[in-house]
């Protein structure tokens, strides 16, 4: 029978004991979970399992193949250098939230029907947001709530697409989608704003910078890339992604060279990245595949290792702009010997990570002749070199000295670190442990000379580049607007709206009902005086006196009239009040009576 | 001090010579594969690498400057 179980399930109930736990036990059950869920996936078979019967569906848990087995390996790996990194914080439910988040990840990608994918996708959002709320500032709860709020339209955008399909076909298989109806808009809609495609990508530049420091970690890996399983696993081949992904990895960069958080300005190269996996995923060709796929494995290494060191940074000099800092080689030098070799893999140098999969899907794009696409992933690959690996350790570690007291990171922190950046260069420098996980069999060598010497060339006279404006390139004390502009912005807008013209408007029924009622009570002194006020003021108006009389005369009788109101109520005829008051309204009735009539 | 001046030179000269090395070692590389007329041009990805950095930088900062930037306190 089945000898393993779905990793998700281990990762999330597993979760559960760590409250439980303190000191060392603690720290020893949090590495040894994620090795747990490795073996587990050790054993894990190609096929289809965990179908468990749900009302008149199957929730499958375990659909194992080759594109789910090297997500769920770089997801695991990653959990345990994370967890490794943050293994210095006491308080269990950031921990809690991390492995829920991890657990609901590996959900999403061992999910086999819709249903238990949409489940998990949510316990993502949920999770994941925690992560950001944890760092206990007024601007992580906001942009944590601006970024929940985010999460939750695109879920709902794929719920809607879910139901759609669903009534349409009957079917909540999860597999390749026909793109053209309106479920698959909607479904590409979630998982695009899950992947960040802009312009649905603000919540990660928005919320990313402002998590905890060792949160980010987390968040770099897992979200984005599920968004890129899934796209590939249902999206294959359609045109529209080439062309996003090529924008999105010139956009990235783009922003990135604008920012001044250093962990805003690694937020939008993680954008330029992905931009990448989404034109490969766009073009669907087998090196393409392989491309994405590979460079979600690598860049969840490599980004995961540069946001460890942006942490490190941040956590031990307190600072977080470029204008605050520099000068940090001298006091942590380890760390920007990691931060390096994570740049240079972002950056696909040769014999580092990324020059093995950044390169497999510019070739496919390439193979397809798409020649504008090649021209822009080109530039988006000597931009991230320019911002990651040159603007960045520049104005951190180098340029003016900052006076900054700090020192290396914690051990934990620095093993971390360490162990990402040698799985960076394992990879780079024997790219076949990567290439035999992959979808397809890999019929691609990223060492030729002409390769080489392509890329030096590209890198070198981008640093050429760097160094003729390096003037241009500091930090300002300035933000950037971005497509979060119109829910921050807008959502001012609208209570503006809810509290000036709304909250007007709804005011005015009871500003005319008041009135009328003080014109009833008004009138109910002195019916019969006041119908002879008013038919004596149309006479007066019409005739200029009235008659027989002067008109001097006339004015000062009618001013004396309406000055006196009530004056002494006409006790005469009381009867007479009620009868002209009935034929008011009797008149008023037979008015409306003719023309409704 | 003297010594950091001295490396730096030196940095810059061996950064300065493998500029032209490479170049160079572009020109006699063996292709296998041109899929764009560009692939043949020797030094094409040097040009291409300096004119997207240089134009990377002047687009973005002119972007940010004219439409983009605000003061850090204009969502406050």
């Amino acid at each position: 029978m089945i000898e393993w179980v779905p990793p998700a399930a281990i990762m999330i109930v597993g979760a559960f004991l760590i409250p439980l736990l303190k000191g060392k036990v603690k720290q020893a059950y949090l590495l040894l979970l994620p090795l747990i869920v490795f073996i587990n996936l050790l054993y894990m078979g190609e096929g289809t399992g965990w179908v468990i019967p749900f009302m008149e569906y199957s929730l499958i848990f375990g659909q194992v193949d080759k594109l789910s087995m090297a997500f769920g390996y770089v997801f695991v790996i990653m959990a345990f250098i994370g967890i490794l990194y943050a293994l210095h914080i006491r308080e269990s439910g950031q921990h809690f939230a991390a492995f829920m988040y991890v657990g609901s990840a590996l959900g999403v990608v061992f999910a086999g029907d819709f249903f238990s994918l949409f489940v998990f996708w949510e316990i993502m959002a949920f999770s994941s947001v925690f992560l950001i709320w944890y760092n206990k500032e007024k601007a992580s709860r906001d942009a944590g709530l601006r970024y929940l709020l985010v999460h939750v339209a695109g879920g709902l955008s794929l719920l809607a697409g879910i139901i759609i399909r669903l009534v349409n076909t009957g079917s909540i298989e999860f597999g390749p989608i026909d793109f053209g109806s309106l479920d698959s808009y909607l479904i590409l809609l979630g998982f695009m704003l899950n992947a960040a495609v802009p312009p649905l990508h603000a919540w990660l530049s928005d919320a990313y910078p402002e998590a905890t420091v060792t949160g980010a970690v987390f968040l770099s890996a897992f979200t984005t890339k599920t968004a890129v399983y899934v796209l590939l696993r249902a999206f294959l081949g359609v045109e529209i992604l080439i062309w996003l992904g090529a924008f999105m990895a010139v956009f990235g960069v783009v922003y990135a060279l604008l920012q001044n958080d250093i962990r805003r300005l690694l937020a939008y190269e993680i954008i330029s990245q992905v931009g990448y996996m989404v034109a490969g995923v766009g073009m669907g060709t087998i090196l393409a595949v392989n491309g994405s796929t590979a460079h979600a494995f690598t860049h969840i290494l490599y980004k995961g290792l540069l946001f460890m060191c942006a942490g490190a940074v941040i956590h031990m000099a307190g600072k977080r702009k470029l204008t605050e800092l520099g000068g940090l080689y001298k006091t942590m030098p380890i760390t920007l010997g990691l931060y390096m070799i994570g740049a240079l893999s972002i950056s696909a140098l040769p014999f580092f990570s990324g020059f093995v999969s950044k390169s497999m899907v510019v070739s496919a794009a390439a193979h397809e002749h798409l020649a504008v696409v090649w021209l822009l992933l080109t530039l988006a690959s000597a931009g991230t070199f320019l911002i990651a690996a040159l603007r960045l350790p520049y104005f951190v570690f180098f340029a003016r000295d900052a006076g900054i007291k700090a020192k290396e990171p914690p051990v934990n922190m620095l093993l971390a670190m360490g162990l990402a950046a040698f799985l960076n260069i394992l990879i780079g420098v024997y790219p076949a442990i990567l290439y035999g996980i992959l979808p397809y069999p890999v019929d691609y060598v990223p060492y030729t000379g002409e390769h080489i010497v392509w890329a030096l060339q590209i890198l070198l006279f981008t640093a050429l580049g760097f160094f003729l404006l390096l003037g241009k390139l500091g930090g300002e004390h300035a933000i950037s607007l971005d497509t979060d502009w119109f829910y921050r912005k807008g959502s001012r807008s609208f209570m503006w709206f809810v509290e000036k013209p709304l909250s007007a408007a709804s005011q005015w029924p009871v500003d005319i009902l008041m009135r009328l009622k003080d014109y009833l009570i008004w009138l109910g002194k002195n019916p019969t005086q006041a119908i002879f006020l008013y038919a004596g003021t149309i006479v007066f108006k019409i005739l200029g006196r009235f008659p027989g009389m002067p008109p001097h005369a006339s004015e000062r009788i009618l001013e004396e009239g309406w000055s006196n109101y009530p004056g002494e109520p006409v006790r005469k005829s009381p009867v007479g009040d009620s009868v002209i008051l009935v034929l008011i309204f009797m008149t008023a009735y037979a008015i409306y009576y003719y023309f409704v009539s | 001090m003297d010594n950091i001046n001295i490396n730096i030179k030196t940095l810059r000269y061996l950064f300065y010579a493998s500029l032209v090395i490479v170049v160079l070692a572009d020109f006699f590389i063996h292709r296998e594969k041109i899929e764009f007329f560009w692939d043949a041009i020797p030094g094409f990805s040097a040009l291409y690498g300096l004119v997207s950095s240089i134009l990377l930088i002047i687009v973005s900062k002119a972007i940010g400057h004219k439409l983009l930037l605000r003061k850090e306190d204009y969502y406050d």
